[in-house]
């Protein structure tokens, strides 16, 4: 019964966050969102992009996840469609990036984690806006701080941020 | 660096890391509470070579008999403090010389500290005035006028000439009266028990002679326990909040989502159950 809870929780909250980003993509400044975190942690930023690029494609949205920092995965076929572009170029993104935002109605972009990875401010700054994944214990109050200021000082627009591991 | 910190993130911090806390506090619980039932069982087998000794005790009991002129005449708290006189004159230093002169004169050092309550490796050098107190006690008999001189030894002989010498100190002139009462013999008594029987001797809490320590009761094992395995285990699960309180305060980290609401961009939302709801699939 626990364990029921707790996914029942999980699932409501993926909704909760997957109806926030339509919100977000709806408002008119660009249908192209990334996804990142001021920390490394790949596998579950990952796990949380699919689990919402998922519930977004069960609502009939046009959605593509393009995912610059993919995990290892298994032959899981998605229900959506996924882009896999590992260490692709901020020219060839901004091309691919321009194809898909007129096909799809909403884009997910997984970039990898701003401030271990010097390409992603630059990833963020072609989406032009970004929501960070932020976990809870393992977030630090520095390297939350240099996020935003390196995504500021390219100008990327922060819709918010989403936290996750209590 | 304490901006960041505070009470509620020791408690994140201690449910991040409860496995590894608890591992430590359970392997530290096992290694120490190992070692005393090591150490107990040697002091166990070491109390039973004492307990085949026997040791004797002989006492002697004095009735203390105000003078005829202050009889009727003065308050309860005169008569109580007339055996105080007395057990003031037995435990004073001129009294111990007195005791040990008269020993040393009919026994050896070594022998006197073989079968007293001395510490094993006090030599016959170290044989003063001081260690005289292991050899016997006199005490007031609550709410009476009785006083009673015991000696504990491991020698018959050596307990009862403790407590005659005890007894010629009160008779000599110097001592018998004080200007309020005399001391009158009662009556004297012999018995020996075994070592592993002190425990159940009636022995006053103020008695510190080394030969009344009984072997370990349940009462002095649980004391033992407390501070030999509980006080330990606690200063290691402090040691552990310490850990993670300077953890926190060197890199602090983001717990709760008052704590990304100090900065100016929204929380969407939060998402529960994540890792646990990860694990059940």
């Amino acid at each position: 019964m626990l364990k029921r809870g707790l996914k029942v929780d999980f699932e409501e909250s993926i909704k909760y966050i997957a109806n926030s980003i339509l919100r977000i993509s709806e408002d008119g400044n660009g249908n192209v969102i990334g996804i990142s975190s001021s920390r490394f942690c790949k596998e579950s930023k990952s796990n949380i992009c699919e689990k919402v690029c998922e519930q977004i494609h069960n609502k009939g949205i046009d959605i593509t996840l393009v995912d610059i920092d993919p995990r290892d995965r298994s032959n899981k076929k998605d229900s959506f469609n996924r882009i896999c572009k590992d260490n692709i170029s901020i020219r060839e993104l901004d091309v691919l990036l321009s194809e898909q935002r007129e096909e799809n109605d909403i884009v997910i972009v997984n970039i990898p984690s701003v401030v271990f990875s010097a390409d992603s401010v630059e990833y963020a700054s072609v989406c032009g806006r970004v929501i960070l994944l932020e976990k809870y214990m393992y977030t630090t109050y520095n390297g939350y701080e240099e996020a935003l200021t390196r995504l500021n000082s390219y100008g990327v627009r922060i819709d918010g941020v989403v936290t996750y591991g209590a | 660096m304490f901006e960041h910190f505070g009470i509620m993130d020791i408690f994140s911090g201690l449910r991040k890391y409860r496995a590894i806390v608890l591992s430590v506090v359970l392997i530290f619980t096992a290694l120490f509470g190992g070692k005393f039932i090591i150490d107990s069982k040697k002091a166990g087998s070491a109390i039973v070579e004492v307990n085949d000794n026997n040791i004797y005790i002989s006492s002697a009991t004095y009735y203390i008999e105000p003078r005829t002129d202050l009889i009727g005449r003065s308050d309860s708290s005169l008569y109580r403090s007339m055996s105080d006189d007395y057990i003031a004159l037995l435990n004073s230093d001129f009294c111990k010389k007195y005791i040990l002169d008269n020993l040393k004169s009919k026994y050896s050092d070594r022998y006197i500290v073989d079968n007293s309550g001395l510490k094993g490796n006090t030599s016959s050098q170290d044989l003063n005035e001081g260690c005289v107190k292991e050899l016997y006690q006199a005490k007031r008999a609550s709410g009476s006028m009785l006083l009673e001189i015991s000696s504990m030894t491991y020698s018959e002989e050596l307990s009862r000439s403790v407590v005659d010498i005890c007894s010629e100190f009160l008779r000599s002139d110097a001592s018998n009266n004080t200007l309020t009462s005399t001391a009158e013999i009662w009556g004297t008594a012999s018995r020996s028990i075994k070592g592993s029987e002190l425990a159940n001797e009636n022995i006053d809490k103020s008695d510190k002679r080394n030969i009344v320590k009984a072997p370990e009761g349940k009462k002095s094992k649980l004391i033992s326990f407390i501070k030999k395995v509980i006080l330990p285990v606690m200063i290691v699960v402090i040691l552990c909040l310490a850990v993670i309180v300077c953890k926190g305060l060197i890199s602090p980290t983001m717990n709760r989502v008052s704590d990304f609401s100090r900065y100016d961009i929204a929380v969407i939302g939060e998402i529960k159950g994540y890792k646990k709801s990860k694990e059940s699939k």
